[in-house]
Order: structure tokens, then C-alpha cells, then sequence
């Protein structure tokens, strides 16, 4: 694996509606979790992003939460795209993005307005609405991409998994540019599902704390253009993939799984684990998760590297959170800081690994973001600074 | 674009019954959907003869993913006291079948899900030669779908195919040159009028292609037009 210029990145979710605001939330320490923004009757909180435009011309017809989402995140960054469009060409810029949701929300309201009326209503439409192929038409309205574009659906590691995807697709020479991305929106199924497995937290989630009782969920996009060359202050080095083969919903509880994603990683970046400077963890805020993903950090890494967990910022935005929390660690590697474990104090004695409670200067070259999903779906992201 | 070889490949449709999907322990197969078991019955027709799932990546194409279940989930969200079920929520994601297949078999190595509408096979063909090329190791690619369930239109039938593709310098049944957008792109075939709609009938297509031994080249997207654009392969039979 090559590494390649991250040359734009932007972010959009519960703490911000553009990078330099998400960033300067978790500067600020500021909590984006609550009930505001949306609507649902189960006893938890959220990370909702208040005020989407709706979409109008011709993202009309694609008007969903999503969609919504997709177009709110990308604007920052459409003239980059643009450029590298002109760069290599259109068709050799190629488009990959993660999604767990899709537009699952829209088909909620469909499916409560056709119970109202008796009717299926007419406006809903399965492929500009629900499926996950509606966020990569809404991307190519807003960009000139012509090259392969797909939608990684593994979950919630699905928008680390893309970033897998993008740099396959650079080292065989398929694109010579790939807008990476994830995006998802909050609906109600879904926070019905996690409240159905009985790991939703009643306040704001706490990953890492010794109190921590489950996850918040929330919503967002994040988009890395990553190019062939370019000048970045930041690279993409490597990243690893693993699947548990374990349980479809309960990570293997020793970590074997995200050891090896950790660990191939590594291989593919050329590195050892002493030169990763920290770590930005999965980090849900379930008491298995948490525990497990400890586990493989300290076997792999180690038990004094840095790791900070961002979940109790902005909640943990499924599809989207891997190129999110990615993008969180270019921002780091940047600035020279450390966001807080919002939520983490007083730590798990138990965990046995170097959680950053407090936010704090780093000189960091290099960084780990870990995710793991449904299914046993595990990948680890290494970014890095330019040389 | 990029080029790999083709060992096998496996068709499912609707009209080849139900899927035993044998690879699947009969206390999971009955709990899982019948995406899960088409992509379950595919591998395993294509592993029957020689191959290894264990040994490659798997990735997996699905335009709606798990909807069926997804839509059992909505009308439980609608029905009585609201709960859903867990063990269907864990389902619904689009990686449920990989997932499954995964803990059937052990296989701890990479495996992806993707959607990609119309585009699907395509990209899932792309996805997986580009990762033949990184691994330089076998890859199987598989598209599939379940029926849409009821209300949900357009109503296709089930329908999937999978291919396993290997480096160049594996012996193979035909060679697969994936190309970027394409004028002028032909049809792939004639197409049974039960699948001439299905969004995955391109890649049910060219496996029929492959085992006929059929040189050419072929659109892996719906066209629609005398001079429609659309992501072609050259098949070169071996």
C-alpha cells in the first residue's frame, strides 16, 4: 500500500456544521448530546445536527435527512473536488463512501404516512430515498465525479472500510483521486434496534468511564479527498481489516478480532506499534465493547500511547463515524492536541490502557483510528503526517 | 482499468428454487433471511469444485441489502408496544450475510459489503479486482438481492451471481478487463424476461458469458439508448 495526500477534508455533525466548528467544539469541550433536533419517545439522548436545508433544484428529488446531511458536509470542500476533477480528469476521480442507515428514515415517514392515510404515498421513491446508492447521486450532482463510485455498508465500520477501498483503488490504478466519505442520519428504527439490545445510555454515553451504561447515537458526514499526489499537511498510511466470525452483534470479548485488523494495519504501513503516537478508539461506550477494544490496544500498542475516545461529543454516527473520527485525527495531528474522553472521568480502572481525560498538546507524527461493527466487521486506519 | 482472472462462477435465481445455502449450520440458516442464504448457496456453489472461501476476501454487492427484514422491522415499529426484535435489528444491516456466512466458516480475513444502485455489479467487480491487485490472492465477488418486499416498488425477484477471481498468473476460466465509462457499451446477451430489469442482471449475464466462453465486450450497467455510457468488461475466454 502507497500512502497518499489527504488534500481536503470536511465534517459535519452534532458539534458543528463545517470542520474548523467540529473542531473547535472539541477544543471547547463542548457536548453536542441531547434531545433536541429530533424527535423519539425512547429514554435516551442524541446527537442531532439542527437546521438541515432542505434540497431544492435538483436535489429536490433526492430530499431526505441524508441527503440533507450529504450536501451540508461536502460544501466546504466542492471546489476541491472540482479541482481535482480538472486535475486528473473526471473519470479517474473516483467516489467511495460508508453508510449504515441510508435513507431508512425516509421510508419510516413513508411507512407512518401510508398507516395515516391508507395509502402508500406517491412522493416516496425506494432508490432517491431509501437506498444506499441515493447518497452517491446526490455526491455526482454536487461534484463532477465520473469515475467508480460505491457505498461501503459494513455497518458501523463502513466509512473506515471505504478509506480501504480509496487507497485499493490508487495503488491498482483504477483512479488517481477518491472522494472518501461517510455519512448517516438519525432515524427512529434505529434507535429503537440499539434500545432493543438494551446498550442505549440513558444521558450522554460515557466510553472508557467505570460508569458508562451504552452508546448515544447521533448523526453525520465527513469527506477526505485523497489524491496521488498533492500538498497535505497529512497522508493516508494504511489500513486493516479483519472480520471476527464471531457473534453478529458482540464483539469478540478478548479482542481477536481488532488485534488483527490493528495488526495488519501495521504490516501495511511498514510500522511497529511504538511509532504510533495515539490512538483514537472505537470506543462506544457498551461495557463489553469498551473493554474488548482495550484489550486489543494494550496487547498491540500498548499500555501508555495516548488514546482518546470522541463518542461523547457528538455520538456515535454508525456509517459515518470511521471517516469522522479519522478526519478527528488528521485535525489532531495538525493542531498539536488531543480532544478530551468527553464523558470518560473517573476511568475503568480495569481497561489498563492511557485514556486522555483531559484535552492536551501532543507532537504526534502518526495516529491509529479503530472501528468495528455489526457482523464482526473491524478496520483500522493509520494516518500520518507529510514528510 | 484493471484486469483479473476468473476461476469459477454461480448463478442464483429465483426459478432454481430455494437456496439450501448448505454451508450454513441448519440452526442458523433457519434464522436467516433469504439474502443470507442465496449469498450462502452462491459461495458454496462456487467453492464446490475447487476453491478456497477461507482463503480469500469476500466482497458482497446488494442494492437494498437486508430489506425484508428492514421492512418486518417497520411494522413492528408500528405495531403494538413498538419493541423490535434485536436479533432482527442485528440483522438488517447490509453486511448480515457476510457476517453470517463469516461466523459459519471461521473466516476472519477481509470481507466488504457495497451498494451501488444499477451500478452494483460493476463496482463490485472493480472493488474486488482492486483487491486481488493488493492481495495478490483470491477475492470472491458476489451480487446479490432479495425479492422487495410488499409495499415497497419497484418489485424485483430475487436474484444473484458470484465469481471468484484470482491473479493473472492463476489459471483461470477467462480473463475480465474492467473498463471505465464507455460509449456505444453493447448489452450483455439476451436476458430472461423474468431478470431484463433486475439492477444485478448484468452480472447474471456475464457469468452465463463465462460459462459459455464467450469472447466480447459487455455493459455491466443497464443501458438504455443507442449510445448509452455505461462501465463495460472485455471477456476473453481461456
Amino acid at each position: 500500500m502507497a500512502a497518499y495526500p489527504i488534500t481536503a477534508y470536511a465534517l459535519c455533525n452534532a458539534l458543528g456544521d463545517d470542520a474548523r466548528a467540529v473542531i473547535g467544539s472539541l477544543e471547547h469541550g463542548s457536548c453536542g448530546l441531547g434531545r433536541r433536533g429530533f424527535a423519539c419517545d425512547v429514554e435516551t439522548v442524541w446527537g442531532a445536527i439542527v437546521d438541515l436545508a432542505k434540497l431544492s433544484g435538483s436535489l429536490q428529488p433526492f430530499d431526505t435527512r441524508q441527503a440533507r446531511i450529504v450536501v451540508a458536509a461536502l460544501g466546504p470542500i466542492t471546489e476541491s473536488v472540482g479541482r481535482a476533477c480538472r486535475r486528473w480528469g473526471s473519470s479517474r476521480v473516483a467516489v467511495v463512501l460508508g453508510s449504515s442507515t441510508g435513507g431508512i428514515g425516509a421510508t419510516e415517514a413513508a411507512w407512518a404516512e401510508s398507516i395515516a392515510t391508507g395509502k402508500w404515498p406517491a412522493w416516496f421513491d425506494l432508490q432517491r430515498h431509501h437506498a444506499m446508492a441515493a447518497s452517491l447521486e446526490v455526491v455526482r450532482a454536487c461534484v463532477p465525479i465520473r469515475g467508480p463510485g460505491w457505498v461501503v455498508s459494513t455497518a458501523c465500520s463502513s466509512s473506515a472500510k471505504a478509506f480501504a477501498s480509496a487507497q485499493r483503488l490508487l495503488d491498482a490504478d483504477v483512479a488517481d483521486a477518491v472522494l472518501v466519505g461517510g455519512v448517516d442520519s438519525l432515524c427512529e428504527l434505529t434507535i429503537r434496534g440499539f434500545a432493543a439490545l438494551e446498550v442505549t445510555a440513558r444521558g450522554p454515553c460515557r466510553p472508557f468511564a467505570a460508569a458508562r451504561d451504552g452508546i448515544s447515537l447521533g448523526e453525520g458526514g465527513a469527506f477526505a479527498l485523497l489524491e496521488r499526489h498533492g500538498d497535505a499537511a497529512t497522508r493516508l498510511l494504511a489500513v486493516g481489516e479483519s472480520c471476527d466470525a464471531y457473534h453478529m452483534s458482540s464483539p469478540e470479548p478478548e479482542g481477536a478480532g481488532a488485534m488483527a485488523a490493528i495488526e495488519s494495519a501495521l504490516a501495511a504501513a511498514g510500522l511497529v506499534s511504538a511509532q504510533i503516537d495515539f490512538v483514537n478508539a472505537h470506543a462506544t461506550g457498551t461495557k463489553v465493547g469498551d473493554a474488548a477494544e482495550a484489550k486489543a490496544i494494550a496487547k498491540v500498542i500498548g499500555s501508555s500511547t495516548p488514546v482518546v475516545a470522541t463518542k461523547g461529543f457528538m455520538g456515535h454516527l454508525l456509517g459515518a463515524a470511521g471517516a469522522t473520527e479519522v478526519l478527528l485525527c488528521v485535525a489532531a495531528l495538525e493542531r498539536g492536541w488531543l480532544p478530551a474522553s468527553l464523558g470518560a472521568d473517573p476511568l475503568d480502572p480495569t481497561l489498563g490502557i492511557a485514556v486522555s481525560t483531559e484535552r492536551r498538546s501532543i507532537d504526534a507524527a502518526t495516529a491509529l483510528s479503530t472501528s468495528f461493527a455489526f457482523g464482526g466487521s473491524n478496520a483500522a486506519v493509520i494516518v500520518g503526517v507529510a514528510p | 482499468m484493471i484486469t483479473v482472472g476468473v476461476r469459477g462462477c454461480a448463478v442464483w435465481t429465483a426459478e432454481s428454487g430455494a437456496p439450501a445455502a448448505a454451508l450454513l449450520p441448519a440452526n442458523l440458516r433457519r434464522r436467516c433471511s433469504l439474502l443470507s442464504r442465496i449469498v450462502a448457496q452462491l459461495v458454496g456453489d462456487l467453492v464446490a469444485s475447487n476453491g478456497d472461501p477461507l482463503a480469500a476476501a469476500w466482497v458482497c454487492g446488494t442494492t437494498l441489502g437486508e430489506i425484508a427484514t428492514t421492512v418486518e422491522l417497520l411494522r413492528m415499529m408500528h405495531e403494538g408496544d413498538r419493541a423490535l426484535s434485536p436479533i432482527r435489528f442485528a440483522g438488517s444491516v447490509h453486511n448480515a450475510a457476510l457476517g453470517q456466512l463469516a461466523i459459519a466458516l471461521g473466516h476472519r480475513g477481509n470481507s466488504t459489503t457495497i451498494s451501488a444502485g444499477t451500478s452494483t455489479a460493476a463496482m463490485v467487480l472493480i472493488e474486488a479486482a482492486a483487491s486481488v491487485h493488493a492481495r495478490r490472492g483470491s477475492v470472491i465477488a458476489i451480487v446479490a438481492d432479495e425479492p422487495t418486499p410488499t409495499p415497497l416498488q419497484p418489485a424485483h425477484d430475487g436474484l444473484g451471481a458470484a465469481f471468484e477471481l484470482v491473479p493473472l498468473d492463476v489459471e483461470a476460466r477467462a480473463r475480465l478487463r474492467l473498463l471505465g465509462p464507455t460509449p456505444d457499451a453493447p448489452r450483455l446477451g439476451t436476458l430472461p424476461a423474468s431478470i431484463a430489469h433486475h439492477p444485478l442482471a448484468p452480472a447474471w449475464a456475464l457469468a452465463n458469458a463465462i460459462t459459455l466462453g464467450t469472447t466480447g465486450r459487455f455493459a455491466l450497467e443497464p443501458t438504455h439508448g443507442a449510445r448509452a455510457t455505461a462501465f463495460c468488461v472485455e471477456v476473453e475466454a481461456r
